[in-house]
């Protein structure tokens, strides 16, 4: 199936090109919602309603832009959304949005798989979108700063402003948290020596 | 404005070394830790990718869009064609010559025939016909088809059909065309389908409680009498009651414009004729000429040959909210007993027997009415106290009513042969609370031996 004949039939909702979507596109969308959203929301929730609103949309996607880019943008108002709602579930006092009932019995392994990723959503939740969306695209998901440009929609230069602020908050918050960071290379590029590797 | 020299421009600019310690990724345990640390695990994905829906959600929003729609033009749709409830030309509840008339949107009325549109609305459309023949032609599936026509004390319910009631004086007759209706007449209810007649009695006392007051004064053409004297002679009720007629189908309409001789009516007018002769009796207490019209209606002669004709209708047993409604309906009648007009009470009498025959209270209204006719011609009154005898021969006042009967006897035409045989068996069957009763009885017995000793010895010395 071509990438023109796959996006004709994911608007038409053949359960072929929804299959693909979902194959292609589960792992990267969890990411970001994981990355993106913080420790307060459902991740796979979010994510679900991530692809349900690409289902819903796809008849408005005209293909000029990638299927990632597509759908990152999608996750980042969804993520806002749930975000909002979080936010204002804690403000009106309402409880937390419970671990997913599928997780199952969990392992050490995952528990602490688990307790690593409160910790780095706990770090990023420090900054705002902007750098947090930066900071996960270029640190976290390694892509270069035309890539994150061509994602966010901005031009490059502002990814290395976004970024450069980003490491500095990101550094700053490190410290105070008790994380080691280090200023690495000529540059002047910040280096965090992260601590969760000793926890093991 | 000043323009900012270009070595200047350059001095600010960022260096290559810069801008790629800036753009590198920082090849740091943050990128690698917090990457492995943030990545969804297998299990994640493979939960998520499981959730995936089977149908396109795409999809299924342009249905429902599609459904909503057609839903929503539907609505528009049955609103607009949804047929108004036109009010009849007619007035609601004044007698009316119906001909031609529109009742709704679903009934057409033809025929000649004085009516009262007692009802009229979405709710329901009902006819009372007062005299003639009216075809009602009922549109099946028309809205506010819901029609009931009454003659009498004849009740068609119909929803969709062709037909035609009549009523002339207290023979009501229904001829169906098509379809079918349900009849409901004083003792029965039948099913009439396309193509059968039924023909049965009208006589009812429920015509005053179902007109209006004003109705029901224009109905009898008399405004300034009162309402209960406009009840039509409803005597009759007691023992008349509807006959139901099968004749064979017929092809078209049923020609209702003459009077049909039924068995019932050719009985009916017979007693009525004959019971309109003159009373020879002088009456104990002055009765105007209305009660004597009236009491000449109820005439013995009517009310025993048509209640031979006709079978006698199945009492039908009362709640106990129908019980409290008879009593009170019973108790101003019973007040006005002794000081009350004679026809008056004797028609209010009669109007609560109609409608309330199977009362607890029949017995003793039956007793008042008899009571009431004693003071008028012979014949009707001792024809009422048979008539309540047979109906209540175990009732404690038998023996009184009895006494009665064999005191009008005394002064019929039978005299003291029809009512010796009477006064001796109240003076032999009296309890002894009735003990004075008794004692009259044997006295009037005594006289009425020695009276026909008297006559027999007479009628002797004419012989010799």
């Amino acid at each position: 199936m071509t990438d023109s004949s796959y996006i004709e039939a994911l608007k038409a909702g053949e359960s072929a090109a929804v299959d693909r979507l979902y194959r292609e596109n589960a792992a990267r969308v969890l990411g970001w919602v994981i990355r993106l959203g913080g420790p307060r929301l459902d991740a796979e929730d979010v994510a679900q309603e991530v692809f349900i609103v690409a289902l819903k949309t796809a008849r408005r996607y005209r293909g000029d832009a990638s299927v990632s880019s597509w759908l990152f943008g999608i996750t980042r108002n969804v993520v806002s959304n749930a975000r909002r709602r979080a936010a204002l579930r804690g403000f009106m006092g309402l409880p937390e949005i419970p671990e997913p009932a599928a997780a199952g019995p969990r392992s050490d392994e995952a528990l602490a798989i688990m307790r690593r990723r409160r910790r780095v959503q706990q770090a990023l939740e420090s900054l705002n979108r902007k750098q947090r969306e930066v900071l996960v695209l270029v640190e976290l998901e390694g892509r270069t700063a035309p890539e994150a440009a061509a994602l966010l929609g901005v031009p490059t230069g502002t990814i290395h402003s976004r970024l450069h602020h980003a490491r500095r908050a990101f550094a700053a918050l490190a410290t105070k948290r008790g994380l080691r960071a280090e200023v690495e290379g000529p540059g002047g590029g910040l280096a965090l020596v992260f601590p969760l590797r000793g926890e093991r | 404005m000043s323009q900012w020299p270009e070595e200047w421009r350059e001095a600010l600019s960022p260096t290559d070394a810069e801008v790629a310690a800036v753009s590198r990724p920082l090849a740091s345990a943050l990128s690698r830790d917090a990457a492995a640390a943030t990545a969804p695990t297998g299990a994640e994905v493979a939960r998520l990718v499981a959730r995936r829906p089977v149908a396109s959600p795409a999809g299924a929003a342009r249905w429902r869009w599609a459904a909503g729609l057609a839903v929503a033009v539907a609505l528009l749709m049955s609103v607009a064609l949804w047929p108004r409830y036109d009010a009849p030309s007619v007035p609601v509840g004044e007698q009316v010559s119906l001909d031609g008339a529109s009742l709704g949107p679903s009934i057409v009325v033809d025929g000649e025939a004085d009516a009262v549109v007692l009802a009229a609305s979405e709710d329901g459309t009902v006819v009372e016909i007062l005299e003639g023949a009216l075809t009602f032609d009922v549109d099946p599936g028309g809205r506010y088809r819901d029609l009931r026509v009454r003659a009498g004390a004849v009740e068609v319910q119909v929803t969709g059909t062709r037909f035609t009631v009549a009523r002339w004086g207290d023979v009501a007759e229904v001829s169906v065309e098509r379809g079918s209706v349900a009849v409901t007449a004083p003792g029965e209810s039948l099913a009439l389908t396309a193509g059968q007649r039924w023909r049965g009695s009208a006589l009812i006392a429920s015509l005053g409680a179902a007109l209006p007051p004003s109705a029901r004064a224009r109905s009898a053409g008399e405004p300034d009498v009162p309402e209960v004297s406009d009840v039509p002679a409803v005597s009759a009720v007691s023992v008349v009651s509807a006959v139901s007629v099968e004749l064979p189908p017929v092809a078209e309409r049923s020609p209702l414009t003459e009077r049909p001789p039924t068995q019932a009516r050719s009985a009916l007018d017979g007693a009525l004729s004959s019971a309109s002769r003159p009373a020879s009796r002088p009456a104990s207490r002055p009765a105007s000429p209305r009660a004597a019209s009236a009491v000449e209606v109820h005439a013995t002669e009517a009310l025993a040959e048509v209640a031979a004709v006709l079978e006698p209708a199945p009492p039908v047993p009362l709640t106990d909210a129908q019980k409290l409604e008879a009593a009170l309906a019973w108790t101003p009648i019973q007040e006005r007993l002794e000081s009350g007009a004679v026809e008056e009470l004797l028609l209010e009498v009669d109007a609560f027997l109609a409608r309330w025959p199977s009362s607890p209270l029949a017995a003793e209204a039956g007793l008042a009415r008899v009571e009431l006719l004693a003071d008028g011609p012979v014949a009707p009154a001792v024809e009422a106290a048979a008539a309540w005898l047979s109906l209540n021969p175990m009732d404690p006042r038998r023996h009184e009513v009895r006494f009665l009967l064999a005191s009008l006897q005394l002064e019929g035409p039978g005299g003291c042969a029809l009512a010796l045989s009477a006064f001796e068996a109240v003076a032999g069957e009296a309890s002894q609370a009735e003990a004075a009763l008794a004692q009259a009885a044997r006295s009037e017995a005594a006289r009425c031996e020695a009276a026909l000793a008297s006559e027999g010895q007479g009628e002797l010395d004419e012989e010799l």
